[in-house]
């Protein structure tokens, strides 16, 4: 199961409070420094892709320069792309949304179920390690044969990516309970099923969202197989219908794109998990 | 103490305990345990290692059943782990995502208690071990001995009729331990608990209980675990480790153990 991280020990998962005067100042600029340290491998890769295009090193690849100028144009141009780039980018937000979500709401009960229950997981184990190696990909053509072409099957197809991480690490989690704690749990009261929602749902928190962090990125990457045939508006499509007019550059956009989308909601469920849990030691490490 | 108009809280009969393994083999740890704990009374197991201290303790939790005999907490027969019985484990057992004050609130809540009374127990618990100004701490932020202290608060909390205690300092520094030993005679004779108290230091038996009980064998030694040794403590509390009264019936429960122990253990000990 490579896609299980382990949560660091409980030690590590609390920030230490530094408290001399001095300390906010240099934290800030300890942490702009070690933003900054992020710049330069971008900066050298745009740099060496510019230079091998404009030497001739590869054919047929556009410029940055180029796929920049079609960005600003996909943005609020007035092309045959233009200004469509809000359109695509919400499509497939609202897709990878509502397919994690989906992923979520069954893998995480079930994993729970999975991992508490040798009769469950007995029932299921074989059933869940031979779906598991097919590739997104591999569904795709049987989704648009029982779902349909179109905007559903792109979601079913997120569904499936976005499930097994999160299945996996939670039923990976939910072993990993102290038994200690349900031991605790029970002498104070706590009956057998309500254990599940107050002991070990909390006690495994740190790898479920280990979980769902790699099954939303796993979401944006089968965004493009899933949007590929059916679909008008996604970034799937945009790459697909950039493909069929030979648009390189809109295609290396579309996959930036991509590429940004999928950080940047990263960072979203993070930092919304971090506030709805507010300061509760439950997402395990610092991030 | 006349026994008949005491009541006890808890009535160990006969009781004997068989861990069965997965392929069948099985180990009897216990056998023809008799003890009556009287309510209020604290009582210290000690033994050495593996002579089934911990088991007894976690029979009277629930956490295991028994194999033979009869075994009664105030409520009837002990059935499964319940909030009448309070454990405070070796390794403290905090849920690492409540804060100090949620690990105390958490009995009382899942009592339903109302909030008001929620609120006031925890205060109080918190006070009671000192631990006021680290209500909004998490386990990680705090020392073992914080950490030790939080859990008995939890399990006061609960206002449990037994409070089980399994070599609760057996992880802590020796300042820290006599410390909290200190705490707990304060405690115990401010709430008044019936406690089951395991060690295997006859000093922190002595400086605690009303009653210390020896037990010996083990699987190990053959023979199943059993109780070998009573001894009555009535010397006023806190009590005092160095003085002569102490330390005459602390001789007497070592020769009581050390009698059961094999000759080269005799030999090492006396060296020692
Ligand atoms: N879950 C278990 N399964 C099998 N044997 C056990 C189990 N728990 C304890 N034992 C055995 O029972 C004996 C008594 O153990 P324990 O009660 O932990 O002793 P103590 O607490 O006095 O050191 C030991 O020999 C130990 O190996
Ligand atoms: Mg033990």
């Amino acid at each position: 199961m490579t896609e299980v991280l382990n949560s660091p020990p409980a030690a590590a998962r609390t920030t230490v409070r530094t408290t001399t005067a001095a300390a906010p100042v240099r934290r800030h600029v300890g942490r702009l420094g070690r933003a900054a340290l992020a710049v330069p491998v971008p900066v050298l890769a745009l740099a060496l892709w510019h230079v091998a295009v404009r030497q001739g090193w590869v054919a047929n690849l556009p410029a940055p320069g180029d796929v920049g100028e079609s960005a600003l144009d996909l943005l609020q141009g007035g092309s045959a792309f233009g200004s469509t780039l809000g359109l695509h980018i919400l499509a497939s937000a609202e897709r990878v949304g509502i397919g994690f979500g989906i992923a979520c709401l069954v893998a995480v009960p079930l994993g729970v179920l999975m991992g508490r229950s040798a009769l469950v997981s007995r029932m299921l184990d074989l059933m869940i390690s031979l779906l598991r190696p097919i590739p997104v990909t591999a569904w795709a053509p049987l989704m648009v044969v029982i779902v349909g072409i179109g905007s559903k099957s792109a979601i079913v197809l997120i569904v499936i990516a976005g499930f097994f991480p999160v299945l996996l690490n939670t039923i990976a989690g939910v072993k990993a309970v102290p038994p200690r704690l349900l031991e605790a749990a029970a002498m104070l009261g706590t009956g057998r099923h309500r254990a599940l929602w107050k002991v070990v749902l909390p006690a495994a928190a740190p790898n479920v969202f280990a979980g769902m962090r790699i099954g939303l990125g796993f979401c944006w990457v089968v965004l493009v197989v899933g949007e590929t045939v059916g679909v008008e508006t996604g970034l799937g499509a945009l790459i697909t219908q950039a493909w069929q007019v030979s648009r390189t550059e809109l295609i290396i956009v579309g996959m930036l794109t991509i590429g940004l989308a999928g950080y940047l909601s990263d960072r979203f469920m993070t930092l919304t998990l971090r506030l709805l849990l507010r300061g509760r030691p439950l997402l395990g490490g610092h991030r | 103490m006349t026994d008949a108009v005491t009541t006890l809280a808890l009535r160990i009969k006969d009781v004997g305990k068989t861990y069965t393994g997965h392929r069948g083999n099985s180990v009897e740890a216990l056998r023809g345990i008799n003890l009556d704990v009287a309510e209020g009374e604290f009582v210290c197991l000690v033994g050495a290692s593996g002579c089934g201290k911990s088991t007894l303790l976690r029979l009277v939790a629930g956490f295991e059943d028994i194999s033979s005999g009869q075994l009664d907490a105030r409520n009837g027969p002990v059935c499964g782990p319940g909030p009448d019985r309070g454990v405070v484990f070796q390794d403290y057992g905090l849920f690492p995502w409540l804060t100090v004050a949620g690990n105390i609130a958490y009995g009382p809540r899942q009592r339903g208690l109302p909030s008001a009374e929620i609120a006031a127990r925890t205060a109080r618990y918190l006070t009671m071990v000192q631990l006021d100004s680290f209500a909004d701490r998490y386990p990680s932020e705090l020392s073992g001995g914080m950490q030790q202290r939080v859990a008995i608060a939890r399990v006061l909390a609960n206002d449990p009729a037994v409070l089980l205690m399994d070599e609760p300092f057996g992880a802590l520094d020796s300042l820290t331990r006599e410390r909290l030993q200190y705490s707990l005679t304060e405690i115990w004779q401010q709430v008044r608990p019936t406690v089951l108290f395991v060690t295997h230091s006859v000093e922190e038996a002595l400086f605690l209980a009303d009653r210390v009980i020896v037990m010996s064998g083990g699987p190990n030694h053959g023979v199943p675990g059993h109780i070998v040794h009573e001894e009555r403590v009535t010397l006023a509390r806190p009590r005092d480790v160095t003085a002569p009264e102490f330390n005459t019936i602390k001789r007497r429960l070592l020769d009581a153990i050390h009698a059961q122990l094999p000759d080269f253990a005799v030999a090492s000990v006396a060296s020692g």
